[in-house]
């Protein structure tokens, strides 16, 4: 458990859930800055496959 | 959903006024804030709903503090196990494409970190920054020097307009020029790539085969 949190630390600055009906819910992700820079790149690679 | 390796969690409260040790535990402690109260929620099993499943079920919620309510306590909850499959919905796709091990998407990776830390004109801004520092500084100096000469009598009043006006300008115009290059997004100091990705591999393996 203590590894798979330290991932999601390294990843996620504040987690914000909003209930959308009863027991389902929404999860508004606030990225660190290497979360940003991961999704950043992932998108970098797409759009390099792309071209 | 099952997740294999969450602790069973039952429900996600938002719970300032509960101690912090109760929920260590869980997948998402200290991630969660209270969409209502805006406090860090806390979870806690014996938060779950009465019923065989009550021991193994954790709920979340926060408190909320302060003048804005009269009440102590937030009552907002959150069903802790649909609350993490929702995260992980979101998060395990963009760690299971970091983590890929086909070589062409990982060399494109590495290619899009880097580019990250070094966007066009980076290093160039760098430079120009220095030099026009530098340029202020001397700036200064000379305006600090016409003012010595004037006073000492070494140059008329007409020499040290004519030497303030000069300096006063380079320094106004470095200034500018700083000030706009400084509005230009620092360079994020990324760390190892590699490092960063055997570590979201850890999460992959725990949740995503399965
Ligand atoms: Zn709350």
């Amino acid at each position: 458990m203590a590894a798979q949190r330290e991932v999601l630390i390294v990843l996620i600055e504040r987690i914000v859930p909003e209930r959308i009906r009863r027991a389902e819910y929404q999860a508004e992700i606030s990225w660190t800055p290497i979360g940003k820079a991961l999704l950043r790149a992932v998108a970098g690679t797409m759009d390099a496959a792309v071209a | 959903m099952t997740l294999p390796g969450s602790v069973p969690s039952s429900g996600l409260r938002c719970t300032s006024g509960v101690p912090r040790q109760a929920s260590r535990r869980y997948l998402l402690t200290g991630l969660l804030y209270c969409p209502r109260c805006g406090e860090r929620m806390h979870g806690n099993a014996r938060m779950g709903r009465p019923g065989p499943t009550r021991s193994r079920l954790p709920m979340w919620r926060s408190s909320l503090s302060g003048a804005l309510s009269t009440d102590s306590t937030c009552a907002w909850l959150a069903h802790g196990p649909r609350l993490e499959t929702v995260v992980l919905a979101q998060v395990l796709p963009l760690v299971e494409t970091v983590t890929s091990t086909e070589v062409g998407l990982r060399a494109a990776l590495h290619r899009a970190w880097q580019a990250i830390q070094e966007p066009a004109g980076a290093a160039t801004s760098a430079k120009a920054i220095a030099r026009l520092e530098q340029e202020a500084g001397r700036a200064r100096q000379r305006l600090t020097r016409a003012a010595v000469l004037y006073a000492d009598a070494e140059i008329d009043r007409h020499g040290y307009e004519l030497l303030r006006d000069q300096a006063h300008t380079d320094l106004v115009a470095a200034e500018v020029e700083l000030e706009r290059l400084s509005g230009i997004a620092p360079v994020p100091k990324l760390p190892d790539l590699e490092a960063v990705l055997r570590q979201a591999g850890r999460l992959v393996d725990r949740f995503a085969r399965r």
